[in-house]
């Protein structure tokens, strides 16, 4: 499973993904928060993603004036119906819930493209990337990187499900989507893979799924993947973390090291070293025989 | 002259899936060619960090993807984000030179329009 969540230009990527002439057989669901006042959080879109598009990959548009995109290839209405109650049930939406439509790319492509050239016309889109970096920058990353106690409370209970996986469920975060979809690609066939590219985003991911291995880059666009790292060790100690980079400096590995990363790999990624850190996973679990 | 793309271990990795390597040739033209705007931005702008992570990024894409020697040229470009904007426009139109050459490579030997 691979699911984006995109919120820079938004309404550009859609209208670029719609164009792409292997979407024909793709579907769109479309919630109008930007009528309401309800702005629900990346991680609980995408926790509502990932419990029923296990096996498609999707992508999730956050448009300017709050509206959200759902949009994967696929066009079973039965996905549409679980994917309306899980945005519900994950983002808490009160009794009056959000007007939504469901998109079938193949007979309402043409209407999709309007709408959205007409969401640009009223509503630029999100600034580009470099001005709205001075505004995240605000933010400081230890307040991205803050669980909450209703997120504790579901790890929690993420956490029982782990010594009953047959296979090690894995969580990819990694901001740029050519090495995601890369290492995504030459995983999701024998496990469970989960890819978000922020900080954020993936400590939301974390909690909801307690997965076994988490695949982790260290330059990421809202935190340092250290910070992540030592984040995640503080409430899961027996995480299982593999620190991913393009650079080798020393201090990065030191750094890696000291956060309790069980490995270190620079780019290109090889299928060796990434299949030796999964080994190393399965061989450390005492179900699969191993000893920690 | 060696290609300028080695796809040896990408295809390795994907286990010679034919239609993701498609899909990510098109991601690597769309990233890259934003990227390149990116540090043409950084260069306008004077942002050594910009420029440094930009650079960064790229490095990260081309070595995954196999194109080596544009992913040296990207690692310069990070190593050097104190160089001078006539060192930074050079090492820009090397890059782009570089990446014309890998897309080319990969058009031809996929039968993409790119």
């Amino acid at each position: 499973m691979l699911i984006d969540v995109i919120t820079y230009q938004a309404e550009n990527k859609l209208l670029a993904w719609l164009e792409d002439s292997h979407r024909s057989l793709s579907s769109i669901l479309r919630f109008q928060f930007g009528l309401t006042t309800i702005s629900p959080s990346e991680s609980s879109l995408l926790r509502a993603a990932s419990s029923v598009l296990s096996d498609y990959r999707a992508t999730i548009f956050i448009c300017k004036d709050g509206d959200v995109f759902i949009a994967w290839s696929g066009a079973k209405q039965s996905i549409v119906d679980r994917l309306q109650d899980a945005i519900y049930m994950y983002c808490d939406l009160p009794p009056s819930p959000p007007i939504h439509q469901y998109y079938d790319l193949n007979a309402h492509g043409e209407t999709l493209r309007l709408v959205i050239r007409e969401k640009l016309e009223k509503n630029p889109p999100i600034a580009d990337k470099i001005a709205t970096d001075s505004i995240v920058a605000v933010v400081r990353a230890a307040d991205l990187l803050q669980p909450t106690p209703e997120q504790l409370t579901q790890f929690a209970a993420a956490m029982k499900q782990r010594p009953l996986r047959k296979q090690p469920s894995i969580l990819i975060v990694e901001d740029q989507l050519f090495s995601r979809k890369l290492l995504t690609g030459m995983l999701e066939s024998e496990f469970k893979v989960t890819a978000v590219s922020h900080a954020e985003t993936g400590l939301g991911a974390y909690l909801s799924l307690a997965p076994d291995i988490l695949f982790l880059d260290i330059e990421l666009p809202d935190a340092n993947g250290h910070d992540l790292a030592a984040t995640i060790r503080r409430f899961d100690p027996t995480a299982f973390i593999v620190m991913v980079t393009a650079n080798q400096y020393a201090e990065d590995v030191a750094r890696a090291r000291e956060n309790g990363a069980k490995a270190y790999i620079g780019k290109p990624y090889s299928r060796q070293k990434i299949m030796e850190a999964i080994h190393k996973y399965t061989q450390s679990r005492p179900s699969a025989g191993g000893t920690r | 002259m060696t290609q300028p793309v080695d796809l040896s271990n990408l295809r390795s990795m994907i286990q010679d899936d034919v239609e993701l390597e498609r899909e990510l040739f098109a991601t690597f033209y769309e990233s890259f060619e934003g990227g390149l705007n990116d540090l043409q931005q950084a260069l306008q702008s004077a942002d050594q960090e910009n420029w440094r992570r930009h650079a960064h990024a790229l490095k990260g894409i081309a070595y995954n993807l196999g194109a080596n020697r544009l992913g040296d040229l990207c690692k310069t470009a990070q190593d050097h984000p104190q160089a001078s904007e006539a060192e930074k426009t050079n090492l820009l139109q090397s890059l782009q030179i570089e990446y014309a050459s890998a897309k080319q490579y990969l058009v031809s030997i996929s039968g993409d329009i790119g």
